[in-house]
């Protein structure tokens, strides 16, 4: 696995964390990650709208408790892309010294 | 790229995961307790022909759906119990115990054994879901705690 590997659509980390978060669960709905990723309503949709069109993030919408609410889930191919992307990160940081880690 | 950014990005994943772990895996003792009655009247029901049986589905489906709109409401997340990963094993020992207890209910049934016989089989689906509640809650964020980048 080289440098060449990392998907620069994951590259931001934002995004990295985006996808991080949605692989742990079915769906996420865009307030908890927003809360979780600490960016802002704006930032939020760009990101998920990049990952959405690059088929990596499914948003839908739906109302709970009578508020319609986003709710993204991460594809296969999200998932896909995002194994590949850690595994080449995993790779990079393999070359690190011990003591540096 | 180089090995320190990625050693970073991989910390912020880390990061991202114990945060959802902190925030959004809590579940009251309560949640656990319904979640087993869900399971305990769909294992009852059986052990009492199709006029209870069929009601018996009915209210379980809408515990769920209750349950899942619920965790939706409250954490902003809705995790599949099947998903792969730590929590599986335990998902499938469930579903081999609810098996098997219902079977037990259908041979009570036929068999003609006393209600006592089948609230004691319920007892034990009712024991054995709200373990296996509370186990998944805490692997699942023992899992997210852990980080795996």
């Amino acid at each position: 696995m080289s440098v060449d590997a990392i998907d620069m659509l994951l590259h931001p980390p934002a995004r990295l964390q985006i996808a991080a978060l949605l692989a742990k669960v079915s769906e996420m709905e865009f307030a908890k990650l927003r809360e979780i990723t600490h960016v802002s309503d704006s930032v939020l949709s760009k990101h998920l709208a990049v990952l959405g069109d690059a088929g990596y993030v499914h948003l839908r919408k739906a109302a709970v408790g009578g508020r319609q609410r986003t709710w993204a889930s991460l594809t296969r191919a999200g998932a896909s892309a995002l194994d590949a992307h850690v595994a080449a990160l995993r790779a990079l940081v393999a070359h690190l010294p011990a003591a540096a880690e | 790229m180089n090995p320190i950014e990625a050693r970073a990005a991989l910390d912020s994943i880390d990061a991202a995961q114990r945060d959802l772990a902190l925030k959004a895996t809590y579940c009251p003792p309560w949640r656990h307790a319904a979640f087993g009655a869900v399971l305990t009247i769909l294992v009852l029901g059986v052990g009492f022909g199709p006029a209870i049986q069929l009601p018996s589905v009915v209210i379980a489906m809408a515990g769920v759906a209750w349950l899942v709109t619920d965790d939706r409401r409250r954490y902003g997340v809705f995790v599949n119990g099947y998903r792969k990963g730590a929590t599986l094993p335990v998902t499938l020992a469930l579903l081999g115990v609810l098996i098997v207890t219902m079977a037990a209910e259908i041979h009570a049934h036929i068999s003609g054994l006393s209600v006592a016989t089948k609230l004691g089989i319920a007892g034990i689906a009712f024991v054995v879901s709200l373990g296996a509640s509370v186990a998944w809650t805490r692997i699942y964020r023992r899992e997210l705690m852990r980080g795996a980048a």
